[in-house]
């Protein structure tokens, strides 16, 4: 019987992610848990893993929308806010400036809130330099085999922004 | 498609982003190769008359578009200032017609005609500010490395004729296969990917050094020059840092000299919608947002490549029900992202340059040294045949812009 899981150990919703990124199967990692008896280092068991699972899927900011040209995330707001989120919690949040013609940053003086609601810039993705602002990339590109047109929006005020695993997979239509 | 989208796009701009408890407004790029951009934006794309989204610029000089021409420019243009998109076009969303801020006085001349519209046919699905579109710097890498390549090529013809051509274009290929270690992809048109094209960047002196026999001295160091200026612009453009001021002010120096270069020691050369890109946009992108890389489009082409290798864990019925798949399971992803996983394991610092650089002569990182994994002959068949269809391709593409050019400057000389 394996002990309590040490403190800070990744969270069995965690390590359902990081099952996605590194392509692995619930089946391998239960494998790989029983050889190198990761029950003491904190790996959840196929039924925690299936429990935390269900319990993701089931939450707003991970549903997924269907039509006849491809699937969507049902509500990109929150699937940007939380990365926005996880970054200001694991203090990785990058301030990114605009700078002015003599290449100094531009100090953020005005609030998002204070905004004039007769701005249309602010409403349609280019508000002033001096607002505060959070730097957002929306791609689209057709490509892969068999291809399909993927929708990738980028968050810059991160470290690495350009790494798959730190943009949101908006959209694929095949 | 991307109307599905757009709702949630808006929803995202107009409510903001929680930062901190702070709430933030959001400032947003769009990406993506250029017919991607041309198609969120509405624009008819890169062979319409006015082909940058930034800019007025014409596409050539013209008899038709004379007016337009002589006020704002033309691509082939290297000197002088570019009259700018109304920030007011993409941002509120006009219907064509609309953008053109009171230029347009009416009329029935082509240029008249041409400025009530400006090249955009459609009313843009997402709102943009001319500034923020980002200027493609792998794209623009891809573009340039090949058009560099062709170049070679139409220069061999140039000085010593087509077959000529013919014989250099397979040599090249042969040469960017054995001492490059590149091949060409099936997709990108053909050409390299962005690591491969880095490298050939990287070892342009072997390409150069092809040339020699082939071309007078004066296209050769001509030819030489060119790559010499583009690694320096390569570097800068493709880098995800912050750049000093300094570093934009050589930057900026940089494409110009490349771009005038071109144009000056290879007459034929014509100015692309890239080309002019990083010309006249590329360091003023980077000047105001400090850098080009980090806005860069290298991500969505990564999601290619891995909606490919996971292809076969999510394989359902159709193609739509693997596509909502994998998209269900990459919104279960984002809970591993590095951010997240960084407070877990240790983190590790990059390697200090060249550290992991090979320091003696039997060093297994040198090629030579590595173990030869045997190759089927089946795929060195597929590989050789490949090669020399790129051959052909790249010959093909240079003799047509050779004879293209013969052709102008025999008509010149008859006007004459």
């Amino acid at each position: 019987m394996a002990g309590a899981p040490p403190r800070g150990a990744p969270s069995a919703k965690k390590q359902v992610g990081l099952l996605e990124v590194a392509v692995l199967s619930q089946r391998g990692f239960a494998l790989i848990r029983r050889i190198f008896r990761g029950a003491r280092l904190g790996m959840a068991s196929v039924a925690e893993l299936r429990g935390a699972r269900k319990r993701m899927q089931a939450l707003p900011v991970k549903k997924v929308t269907i039509n006849t040209a491809g699937a969507y995330i049902t509500n990109l707001s929150l699937a940007v806010q939380e990365r926005v989120s996880s970054l200001c919690g694991a203090e990785q949040f990058i301030e990114r400036h605009i700078f002015d013609d003599n290449g100094r940053p531009v100090p953020k003086t005005t609030l998002f809130t204070n905004a004039d609601s007769s701005n249309l810039g602010v409403l349609s993705g280019c508000p002033p330099p001096e607002m505060t602002d959070v730097h957002l990339t929306l791609g689209l590109d057709k490509g892969g085999s068999p291809p399909s047109v993927k929708v990738v929006v980028g968050l810059i005020n991160q470290e690495r922004p350009n790494d798959p695993n730190n943009t949101i997979l908006a959209a694929v239509c095949p | 498609m991307l109307k599905t989208l757009v709702p949630q796009v808006t929803e995202l701009l107009v409510g903001g982003l929680l930062v901190g408890g702070e709430r933030r407004a959001v400032r947003l790029f769009p990406t993506g190769d250029y017919d991607a951009l041309c198609t969120v934006l509405g624009h008819k794309g890169a062979s319409a008359t006015m082909p940058c989204l930034k800019c007025l610029s014409t596409q050539a000089p013209s008899v038709e578009h004379a007016t337009l021409d002589a006020q704002y420019l033309t691509l082939q243009d290297v000197v002088g200032e570019r009259t700018l998109r109304l920030a007011t076009q993409y941002c509120n969303l006009e219907w064509p017609g609309q953008g053109s801020g009171g230029r347009c006085t009416g009329g029935d001349t082509a240029s008249e005609r041409q400025l009530a519209h400006l090249s955009v046919q459609r009313r843009p699905l997402l709102p943009a500010d001319q500034r923020q579109i980002v200027v493609i710097p792998l794209h623009i890498t891809l573009s340039v490395t090949g058009r560099l390549l062709v170049l070679a090529t139409e220069c061999v013809i140039k000085c010593n004729g087509d077959e000529a051509g013919l014989r250099f274009a397979h040599r090249l290929a042969a040469l960017l296969r054995k001492n490059v270690g590149v091949k060409p992809v099936p997709y990108h048109g053909g050409g390299f990917i962005g690591r491969d094209c880095h490298r050939i960047g990287d070892r342009s002196d072997a390409i150069s050094q092809l040339l020699l026999p082939d071309l007078t001295e004066e296209y050769h160091t001509a030819y030489k020059h060119a790559w010499l200026l583009w690694n320096r612009v390569r570097k800068p453009l493709n880098r995800a840092a912050v750049a000093t001021a300094e570093e934009v002010r050589q930057f900026r120096a940089d494409t110009t000299a490349f771009v005038t270069h071109l144009k000056r020691a290879f007459p034929w050369l014509s100015v692309s919608p890239k080309l002019h890109l990083l010309l006249c946009h590329a360091a003023e992108f980077m000047q105001r947002y400090g850098s080009i890389g980090l806005y860069g489009e290298q991500a969505i082409e990564a999601w290619h490549g891995r909606y490919g290798q996971s292809a076969r864990k999510y394989c359902f019925s159709s193609e739509l029900a693997s596509a909502a798949a994998f998209m269900r399971a990459m919104a279960l992803a984002r809970d591993a992202s590095e951010s997240d996983l960084a407070r877990y394991g240790p983190t590790r610092k990059s390697a200090a340059r060249a550290a992991r650089n090979a320091t003696s002569a039997g060093d297994k990182r040198r090629r030579e040294n590595r173990e030869v994994v045997p190759v089927s002959a089946a795929k060195e068949d597929k590989a050789e045949r490949d090669r020399e269809k790129w051959a052909d391709d790249l010959h093909a593409k240079a003799a047509d812009t050779m004879r293209a050019q013969v052709r102008r400057e025999n008509k010149r000389a008859r006007k004459r």
